[in-house]
């Protein structure tokens, strides 16, 4: 009989702070398996490939992509265009991909803000000679030319199309078990399908909810933690209710609240909003609403780029 | 509380999968009148054009005559099967239509009424073309919504046809009896061994001064007026009527089931006498050894531990007080009774009822005054309370009608009444307890009818005869001779000496000090809610007001009726109240019972909320932001809850859809994509110069105010788009900023005013959803100025136009808005 053809993976990195290259690799003994079926055709963060060398692949000749990163650059989104076109499946993993995640944060700024701070003022910045990226620059050798550094970050999905998600900040690694199962035995959901749960973090959450109050916002130094009750009922804003699932209440384990890193969950839009709304829903008082001095940073941490209006009107 | 499976019936009849959605809509020109504003041949022209319009109709009127036959028509031959009208008042042209297109065999819930007479023809008349051109995004958004439209169905409740009324006073026995006369199965439950409550204490009543315990009869056929008004309890025959059963020494105890359809819980205490043997015959007394002190009496004189609290009492069974009978080891009145009445083995029980409603009559009573140190009641014997004296009056009382002191028993010749005893005072209870001015009149009077040498004094803050007749008591107190002293005793002290009290008053009129000096102090309290109100009303899941008292559901539409169905309250259990206004309160009570179970069944739309179970997260807020309590978490699976909507509780105002963080709750009859639909269609077309505005309106409050400047002719500017929602309670941050990105320049959200919202806490939701977002905005780069709330009534159309000419200027200002 012959052998099964082996399938061939490429796992790629855009704008992003490269733990989820750690999570694939978190899999542990599963990435036998994987080498059993599979051949890495394309890994930057392990193998010497040069972008030519995918540009030379005939088109859908990669089986399954794993794209990681948001698109911050030209580079990225020619990457993630190029990607797309030699895979067959292309799957948005982590956070940065699906929804932006801290990258995407970048959005209340522009790229001149962005420049500004990061060139000239933050403190530990020297640039006597006033340079900042440039996309041509010339050397003795000849005219560099360097991609582009995009106003706004966006997610995979805005860029090119998406058959799979896998978000969280890294993906929860029984997740990445399970939709390389999925893969490897040619068992995938429908296009679009989300490799997380359906349900929010507070299903899979061991703390007890209670009144469902919120009567003052407070950070979580500020309490004297029972280590039993929701974080919200005792006064600290949790994403969890508003936060995709399947990272088994990870953090709520380790007593820290939810930030949101799994993303909307499926029937919703804008994480931060449907957060924002559920939150004032259960405040008691308006002053509870003055207690939230950063929105953004509180409800939006990992979606702003993935939200309806993804990104911050900038005026000179 | 959810309808237990099996129990509701639904009506599948009429609900079929729709086939491709035909709309047909029907523009009225409202009989000609806004023909000259609107063009209607552009309105005919683009709906043409627009994708799933199968018919477009013009008439004059389609909520009656022709035009309606036109609708039902075009359903029944032309196979349309989404039917949208613009029609003026569309809340009563809605009714017409839907019972129409019913009759004509499509679910009624694929109507769309829209009015583009008051919302656009009216105030847009001064400038007509940008009118028209709004006009076509109305008709746009309605036809987008009734293309997404899915039938709603029917569903019937059981309604048992017996009614649970708490509380033996006389609020309590009318309702009772009503309910009994029209047929209803009724349990009447007492915690007392003896029906009567407050009332058959006070002797007598003000204004008429008849008996307390003068009650109607039954009426349930036509009897003489002699018949059946003005019986006393005792002989009025109302414990005969055989669907009503009396439980004395009772209390409920746990309540469960569904309105219409409780079981109830009560808690019988024994009464070691049987109630069917005992003839009253008092042998008992004579043989029992233990005397105590008679509380009902006032403590003026003693008791045995087996009695009757007074010769007319119904029922006029004795009745052992389990905390002074010695039982077995006396037993003495088991030999005597000649029935063999006495059963000194009976045990408490526990029986269930199942009821359709329950009726809360627990009435009111007297505040202790001990906590007042300065009138040292509990402390001087001669210092007594309103009921206390009552008792004095009471000819069948201790003292057999004379009023004497009850330190030594000797007639009280000087007397002085004290206004306001822990009412109006902030330390106790600030409100007035708006009685106890009368019952003082009225005890003045009795007194000084009777005994005309007696001083009696008054001192007062200020006397409140309000009702009808009332200040013909006070000047008929006044001629008699009653005195009266403005203001209020600073103490009360005792001279052992004379064994006489001093009341020390500031006469505020004439500004001296008085002390005056007296037999008798009478105290009159405040009154305060029952003992166990707080316990019921948490057994029962209705609310409190601040002052303990129970809370009605809105005090001038529904002041009988509680946020939970089904349940309902009277006399003195929402406020102190004289007898007539109690009885009032008693028989309108009574109907609303009887109205909610008389069909003896529960038919409701089912315009309510659904959760998607496969995404609900077990947030646990929902059920805590539904104002009607209709949202349960049930388990499913090991550890895992769900949240389920009683289809029976919902109201449909959507406060649970725009409070669930992941969209698992939405409305049937409202889905988001029918609110994502009509928000871009209506932001589609602008037409006008200016910048485009949202606004989210209620259904209630908020379009109301709309109407009423549309009806007004009052003007405001085009680009202003309204999206009606049922409650403002609904309405997410998502919307807001998905209005911003489909091109909305401002957002209003318009909503009723927050102590006013008819569902209750969906105002005041939103008004805290609206200013995070606002706080958003900023983070976002956008001017906080663009979004606003706005809480408006019916009779502010003028605030609603002004309003929208207000954003509309206001965004002008700001320049427009460019998103990435
Ligand atoms: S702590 Fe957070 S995740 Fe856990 S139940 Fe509370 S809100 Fe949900
Ligand atoms: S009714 Fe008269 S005595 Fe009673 S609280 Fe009101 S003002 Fe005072
Ligand atoms: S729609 Fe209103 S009444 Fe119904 S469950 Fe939701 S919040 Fe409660
Ligand atoms: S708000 Fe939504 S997620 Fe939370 S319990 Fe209710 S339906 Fe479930």
């Amino acid at each position: 009989m012959e052998k099964p053809k082996k399938l061939k993976f490429a796992f790629y990195w855009a704008a992003s702070c490269g733990g989820c290259e750690i999570a694939v690799l978190d899999i542990n003994e599963k990435i036998l398996d994987v080498i059993a079926k599979a051949d890495i055709v394309f890994w930057p963060v392990a193998m010497d490939i040069k972008y030519k060398d995918v540009e030379a692949m005939p088109d859908k000749s990669i089986d399954v992509c794993f794209f990681n990163g948001a698109i911050r650059t030209e580079e990225n989104e020619h990457m993630a265009k190029l990607l797309r076109q030699k895979a067959k499946v292309l799957v948005a993993f982590g956070s940065c991909a699906c929804d932006g995640c801290v990258i995407g944060l970048g959005n209340l700024w522009n790229r001149e803000k962005i420049f500004e701070r990061a060139y000239f003022e933050t403190p530990s910045t020297r640039n006597p000679q006033s340079v900042t990226p440039q996309t041509r620059f010339k050397v003795a050798q000849g005219e560099l030319e360097l991609p582009e550094f995009y106003d706004t970050v966006k997610t995979l999905a805005q860029t090119v199309d998406v058959d799979y998600f896998i978000s969280g900040c890294p993906p929860p690694v029984p997740r990445i078990i399970e939709a390389l199962d999925a893969i490897l035995n040619g068992k995938l959901p429908p296009k679009g399908s989300s490799f997380l749960l359906n349900k929010s973090v507070c299903d899979e959450c061991p703390r007890e909810k209670k009144e469902r109050k919120i009567t003052q916002v407070k950070r979580i130094y500020e309490i004297e933690d029972d280590f039993k009750t929701c974080f919200l009922d005792q006064g600290v804003i949790c994403m969890g209710p508003a936060t995709r699932g399947g990272c088994g209440a990870q953090c709520l384990k380790a007593n820290i609240p939810c930030t949101g890193c799994g993303g909307p969950t499926p029937r919703v839009s804008d994480q931060g909003a449907a957060m924002i709304s559920a939150f004032a829903s259960i405040a008691t008082d308006p002053k509870v609403i003055e207690q939230v001095v950063d929105p953004v940073g509180t409800f939006y941490k990992y979606s702003l780029a993935n939200s309806i209006l993804r990104r911050r009107v900038v005026r000179e | 509380m959810t309808a237990k499976k099996g129990l509701s019936k639904r009506s599948k009849g009429k609900v079929k999968k729709m086939e491709e959605a035909k709309v047909g809509v029907f523009l009225s020109d409202c009989g000609g009148q806004i023909a000259k504003i609107l063009d209607f041949e552009a309105l005919t022209g683009f709906l043409k054009t627009v994708n799933g319009v199968a018919l477009v109709a013009r008439g004059s009127e389609f909520w009656r005559g022709q035009g309606l036959q036109a609708i039902v028509d075009a359903v029944k031959e032309k196979k349309i099967n989404r039917v949208v009208v613009a029609e003026n008042i569309p809340k009563i042209s809605e009714i017409a239509i839907t019972k129409a297109v019913e009759e004509a065999e499509l679910n009624p819930h694929l109507v769309e009424v829209l009015d583009i007479k008051d919302h656009c023809a009216w105030p847009h008349k001064d400038t007509p073309k940008e009118a028209t051109e709004k006009a076509k995004a109305m008709l746009l958004a309605a036809v987008e919504k009734a293309k997404l439209l899915e039938p709603i169905e029917k569903t019937e409740f059981p309604a048992v046809k017996s009614v649970l009324v708490i509380g033996g006073g006389i609020a309590g026995i009318q309702a009772a009896e009503d309910l009994a006369d029209m047929g209803f199965q009724v349990y009447l439950v007492e915690k007392e061994p003896f029906l009567g409550g407050l009332a058959a204490k006070a002797v007598r009543f003000f204004p008429t001064d008849d008996c307390a315990i003068c009650i109607q009869s039954p009426t349930s056929d036509l009897k003489t007026v002699t018949q059946t008004s003005r019986k006393c309890v005792y002989r009025s025959g109302f414990s005969e009527i055989p669907n009503l059963n009396v439980l004395t020494n009772s209390k409920i105890v746990k309540v469960e089931g569904a309105p219409g359809n409780f079981k109830v819980t009560v808690e019988r205490k024994p009464r070691y006498v049987n109630e069917k043997k005992c003839v009253a015959c008092d042998l008992c007394t004579s043989v029992c050894p233990v005397e105590v002190p008679d509380e009902y009496n006032a403590k003026l004189k003693t008791r045995k531990a087996i009695y009757v609290n007074k010769p007319l009492v119904y029922p006029p069974v004795y009745a052992i007080d389990a905390k002074a009978c010695k039982f077995h080891e006396c037993a003495k009145c088991v030999e005597v009774c000649p029935t063999k009445a006495i059963e000194l083995d009976q045990k408490t029980e526990h029986l269930t009822l199942n009821v359709g409603s329950v009726i809360v009559a627990t009435g009111f009573r007297e505040y202790d005054p001990s906590v007042i140190k300065e009138y040292h009641y509990g402390e001087y014997p001669d210092i007594v309370t309103h009921l206390e004296l009552a008792r004095m009056l009471d000819a069948f009382g201790p003292t057999n009608g004379t009023v004497v002191r009850p330190s030594d028993g000797k007639p009280a010749k000087r007397i002085v009444f004290v206004q306001c005893v822990g009412s109006r005072d902030r330390r106790w209870n600030p409100y007035c307890s708006s009685i106890c001015c009368m019952i003082s009149l009225k005890h003045a009077t009795l007194i000084k009818s009777a005994f005309p040498d007696t001083d009696v004094t008054i001192c007062y803050i200020d006397i409140r005869t309000t009702g009808r007749e009332h200040e013909y008591y006070y000047e008929r107190a006044r001629e008699i001779g009653v005195k009266f002293v403005k203001g209020r005793p600073a103490e009360i002290v005792h001279d052992p000496a004379t064994n006489t009290l001093v009341v020390e008053v500031e006469d505020e009129l004439l500004r001296r000090l008085l002390e005056l000096e007296a037999d008798l102090v009478v105290l009159a309290t405040a009154m305060v809610s029952s003992e166990n109100a707080r316990e019921l009303a948490e057994i029962l899941g209705i609310e409190l007001d601040q002052d303990g008292f129970f809370k009605e559901y809105n005090a001038k539409l529904r002041p009988t009726e509680t946020k939970r169905r089904g349940i309902f309250l009277c006399g003195g259990a929402t406020f102190p109240k004289d007898a007539p206004t109690a009885s009032l309160h008693a028989h309108s009570a009574a109907v609303k019972a009887a109205k909610f179970l008389m069909n003896g069944k529960i038919v409701k739309d089912l315009k309510v909320a659904v959760v998607n179970e496969d995404y609900c997260g077990d947030c646990e807020f929902c059920p805590v932001t539904c104002p009607y309590g209709a949202i349960t978490l049930e388990p499913k699976g090991e550890g895992h809850f769900v949240a389920r909507v009683s289809e029976l509780l919902c109201e449909g105002c959507g406060v649970c859809v725009g409070t669930c963080p992941v969209g698992a709750i939405e409305l049937r009859h409202l889905k988001p994509s029918q609110i994502s639909a009509q928000m871009k269609a209506l932001l589609s077309i602008n037409g006008t110069s200016k910048p485009l505005v949202l606004a989210i309106s209620c259904s209630e409050c908020g379009n109301a105010a709309i109407d009423s400047s549309g009806m007004a002719m009052m003007s405001y500017p085009a680009n202003v788009r309204v999206l009606r929602v049922p409650c403002t309670g609904i309405v997410q941050v998502q919307h807001i900023l998905e209005a911003f990105k489909a091109g909305a320049q401002g957002v209003m959200v318009v909503g009723c005013k927050p102590d006013g919202c008819h569902y209750e806490v969906g105002s005041q939701k939103t008004h805290k959803k609206v200013e995070l977002a606002k706080t958003l905005l900023k983070a976002y780069g956008i001017e906080p100025e663009r979004l606003e709330m706005f809480n408006l009534v019916y009779i502010e159309g003028d605030k609603f136009a002004e309003a929208a000419k207000m954003m509309t200027e206001r965004v002008e200002k700001l320049g427009s808005l460019q998103l990435a």
